[in-house]
């Protein structure tokens, strides 16, 4: 754990640095903005205290809404996908899933796929509502998250391959 | 009581969450309302000078266009001022006066999209006063801080700015419903006024914010609403605002006099 803990702070502001210089500029097809620095909480070391994690995630939407101009909208979001990950990560793994450490290789692909597009769906969903802040024109939003959520899966497995994460 | 204190102490990792969640809630809020918090915000000077910094490195990509812009404008401000030199107005007894600045920060893919510009209330930048730039509106200062200044843009689903058709007293309101940052709606204009595709929308210069005249957009398409009263037209903006640089603030010298008159009018 204590060698872990380096890393991930390297890992935060390199990603909170990459979502503002240059995600947040990227508007693919003209208004799609990945959310790429939700992997941190995707990939936050699994055998961990839970309310650390909430707010480790809570201060990292924080920052990532000061940059943005968003209110809270992305600590709000970022808060509910690690309130969430335990519950997806035992129906989406098993209940041995703490043995399992997260590896982006090619073994396995089709669940790790499967909790990566989940959260990042489930993150992109509460940050569009919120943003939104109208259940009117639902399949819209329902639309524009998926678009989204399509986006930032691709660019979170390009960086992975980009950097072969090591749980 | 041991009870109720069971029952919190097992779902600990829920009721953290839920409060995590309202905190997050309620500053989402507060960033939206007008006397929100005055902290968490693009214009507050630790993202301020980020973004100052990021700019002053981007800067450099677009000296050529910015050059040439500059040129256009200075040719055309020239032919302005001899035309007022011949008509014989003195600059200083004009009602409007500008602030120049720049944008180090923009979004236009949001639902409530603002700018944040390198000019605060140290230059004279005041809460609601309006900005533009040479091409046309571009929103109006939400807040400020010293050095900084955020603008909320036209692009801005709560922006509500009032324009006319030109060259006709008919007022409308230009509003912005999401998605294309070149397309806007105005509203609110009387069925009696004669518009045709084409026309030219310009602001009205009813609000302080901004002088009369200035263009805002054409009209594109336009129908009658539900109550056959209104017209709601489509407008394509003139302005870019994915690429704005330079922008003005406009300073309304009168201001505060024509507020007093009506100090209920917010």
């Amino acid at each position: 754990m204590n060698n872990a803990l380096p890393l991930l702070a390297l890992r935060f502001v390199l990603l909170v640095a990459a979502q503002i210089l240059i995600f947040n500029n990227l508007n693919v097809v003209g208004y799609l903005n990945p959310f790429v620095y939700v992997i941190f909480i995707l990939l936050y070391p699994l055998r961990t205290n839970q309310e650390q994690f909430l707010l480790v995630s809570f201060f990292l939407g924080l920052i990532i809404d000061l940059f943005s101009d968003t209110g809270g909208i992305h600590a709000a979001a970022s808060v509910t996908t690690a309130f969430v990950r335990p519950t997806l990560l035992k129906l989406i793994f098993g209940l041995a899933y703490d043995y399992l450490a997260i590896k982006f290789d090619f073994r396995d692909t089709r669940r790790k796929l499967v909790y990566l597009g989940t959260l990042i769906f489930v993150h992109h969903y509460i940050i569009i509502l919120l943003e939104r802040f109208t259940f009117s024109n639902f399949f819209m939003s329902l639309g524009y998250a998926m678009m989204t959520s399509i986006v930032t899966l691709i660019s979170c497995i390009i960086l992975l391959i980009l950097f072969k994460y090591k749980s | 009581m041991q009870q109720i204190l069971i029952f919190l102490f097992k779902n600990k990792h829920f009721f953290l969450f839920l409060l995590l969640f309202i905190v997050a809630f309620i500053i989402t809020i507060s960033n939206r309302t007008y006397h929100g918090t005055q902290f968490w915000n693009s214009a507050n000077s630790i993202s301020g000078n980020f973004f100052q910094i990021q700019n002053s490195f981007g800067d450099y990509l677009h000296l050529k266009k910015d050059n040439e812009v500059l040129l256009q404008n200075n040719a055309a401000l020239k032919k302005e001022l001899l035309r007022s030199k011949n008509s014989g107005i003195n600059p200083a007894q004009l009602q409007f006066s500008s602030i120049t600045g720049v944008v180090i920060k923009n979004s236009y893919n949001l639902s409530h999209n603002y700018l944040t510009i390198n000019v605060g209330s140290n230059q004279g930048v005041k809460e609601d006063l309006g900005v533009i730039s040479d091409q046309g509106v571009v929103g109006i200062i939400d807040r400020v801080n010293s050095r900084f200044a955020r603008v909320q843009s036209i692009l801005n689903v709560k922006s509500k700015i009032s324009v006319q058709i030109k060259n006709t007293n008919h007022l409308g309101i230009l509003e912005w419903k999401g998605h294309d940052p070149r397309l806007a709606i105005v509203s609110d204009v009387p069925s009696l006024a004669k518009i045709a595709v084409n026309d030219t929308i310009v602001t009205s210069g009813n609000s302080l914010a901004f002088p009369k005249g200035l263009v805002v957009g054409i009209i594109k398409k336009f129908e009658l609403d539900e109550s056959q009263n209104y017209y709601s037209i489509q407008i394509e903006l003139i302005n870019d605002l994915t690429s704005i640089n330079s922008v003005y603030v406009i300073t309304n010298r009168d201001a505060e006099d024509i507020k007093k008159l009506d100090p209920k009018d917010e």
